[in-house]
């Protein structure tokens, strides 16, 4: 019964042949819908315009003494400058307290420039990681591990010099390394 | 060798050779693949991965966040990790592994040095609470009155409790029959007070005019059990110390409500420029008054049918009124 199911007058094994087709045929479709699979899993996940918009948002929200402030009821105005406590180095030094990755801060540096129309001030963020990635940024080394993004954005501010407001430019660039 | 291959009787005897072979071979890429797609399965590294960075980007926002709040972060893969917030780094940590297989993922985040930053470690829960008050940031910390309540401004008061017209105005709308409670409460404790109830509208303008201090308590149905109250923020401009009175005494009222057990979830104050209130609104607060409208809201006024919770709020707004009378 067996062989007459299996082989044909000359010994064949046809029965075999069609099985064996019919598995190679899904085993074929089934490689295929694995390669697709894998291909399409992502396993990277490039945060990076986030985690910029975040730190943006850090400097211009927190206290760190670029805005004015309100003592009497501990609100800052984000947006407005007060000229008369505008002092570079406390800037600084409240920029790294505020936001402050550890001793040693791989993680980000930035540049603020305030540009008024007669003067500008330029004010640092980990100033020295920015003078040693700075380079590699405006050489558009942005990818690949060592790389360093970055991302600029500038924004109408009003700067308060007595009781006058006056317009001006806030130009943030801020730079990350690749991860 | 040779000879198998070239035997014609021998053929059947190769080809089922090969059979057997693309047979073991079909089988064996058919365990790899399972293998592979069950470790996929198993692996956590993405989940890790998006855990901390998502937290780490909380962190980051509830640091250049302003004022007081509390927020959850909930996930319901969370359960599967240990978090830990040391040094600027978020630690995502497998919980369900033996201890030398645990792997981590371990993210950076900014800290704000002007904050207290007091964390737990979290196991097995799906959510994370952050806290921020004053100076403190508190993660997963019990959520505790002292954390819920605003700290009021400091401010000399001379009057006395009774001395002082006070006017208590409680909006009802009908909803709820218990809620003149709290207006008895209030009449039946502070002896020098007089109410809205039944009044016409001239003679209601007519109190207002004679009074010292406006307590005006409204009932909101709202999505969400909370205090609000609302005070002018104009104040005529040679008497600014008028503003920090109607917050001390605003501040006190919500800050004894708000102790209530399990009732309210929260409370604020809005300074609110009262031309933009509702016309009836607008009479008790554009004044240079002590003035206040506590609004509370709650879910479902109607189910609010404990008149042992009535008069909990009723003792409340009076404890409020006389901490801030001093007494």
């Amino acid at each position: 019964m067996e062989s007459k199911l299996l082989k044909n007058k000359k010994g064949d094994f046809i029965g075999l042949n069609i099985v064996l087709h019919i598995f190679e045929i899904i085993f074929t479709i089934s490689l295929a819908v694995f390669l697709l699979l894998i291909i399409h899993i992502e396993k990277d996940i490039n945060t990076f315009d986030l985690e910029s918009e975040i730190f943006i948002n850090r400097i211009l929200y927190s206290n760190n003494g670029l805005w004015l402030y309100d003592k009497d009821t501990g609100r800052i105005y984000p947006g407005i400058i007060d000229i008369k406590n505008f002092d570079i180095n406390d800037i600084e030094k409240n920029l790294e307290k505020t936001m402050f990755f550890g001793k040693e801060n791989n993680r980000l540096a930035a540049e603020i420039i305030l540009k008024l129309k007669e003067k500008s001030y330029s004010i640092y963020y980990n100033k020295e990681k920015y003078d040693m990635w700075v380079s590699l940024y405006k050489a558009g080394y942005i990818k690949g591990i060592g790389a360093r993004k970055g991302k600029n954005k500038k924004m109408p501010v009003l700067v308060k010099k007595g009781e006058e407001m006056i317009p001006a430019i806030l130009d943030i660039t801020i730079l990350i390394p690749n991860r | 060798m040779k000879k198998i291959l070239i035997k014609k009787r021998g053929t059947g005897d190769i080809e089922s050779y090969f059979v057997l072979l693309k047979i073991i071979i079909a089988i064996g890429v058919v365990f790899s693949m399972y293998a592979y797609i069950s470790s996929i399965q198993r692996d956590t590294f993405f989940d890790k991965l998006y855990l901390s960075r998502d937290i780490a980007f909380l962190m980051d926002s509830v640091y250049s966040s302003q004022g007081r709040f509390y927020i959850e972060y909930k996930r319901d893969m969370l359960k599967n990790y240990d978090v830990e917030f040391l040094k600027q780094r978020v630690k995502i940590i497998e919980n369900n592994t033996d201890s030398k297989k645990k792997s981590l993922i371990i993210y950076q985040f900014a800290e704000d040095l002007n904050y207290k930053t007091r964390a737990n470690k979290i196991s097995n829960s799906n959510k994370i609470t952050f806290q921020k008050s004053n100076n403190i940031l508190e993660i997963s910390k019990e959520l505790k009155n002292k954390i819920k309540l605003i700290s009021c401004p400091e401010t000399e008061i001379n009057d006395n409790i009774q001395n002082t017209k006070i006017l208590i105005d409680v909006n009802d709308d009908g909803k709820n029959k218990l809620i003149p409670t709290i207006e008895h409460i209030l009449q039946s404790k502070i002896k020098n007070s007089k109410t809205t109830k039944g009044k016409a509208r001239l003679e209601i303008e007519k109190l207002i005019e004679e009074s010292n201090v406006i307590i005006s308590v409204r009932l909101n149905e709202k999505e969400n059990n909370e205090v609000k109250a609302y005070i002018s923020s104009s104040p005529s401009p040679e008497d600014k110390d008028i503003l920090k009175k109607r917050n001390r005494l605003a501040c006190l009222i919500i800050n004894e409500l708000i102790s209530i057990d399990s009732l309210f979830e929260g409370g604020n104050i809005i300074e609110t420029n009262p031309k933009y209130l509702k016309e009836e609104d607008k009479t008790i607060l554009d004044n240079n008054k002590i003035s206040i409208i506590v609004s509370i809201e709650i879910q479902n006024i109607k189910n609010l049918k404990d008149i042992a919770t009535i008069r909990q709020i009723g003792e409340s707004i009076y404890k409020g009124i006389t901490t801030y009378y001093g007494k």
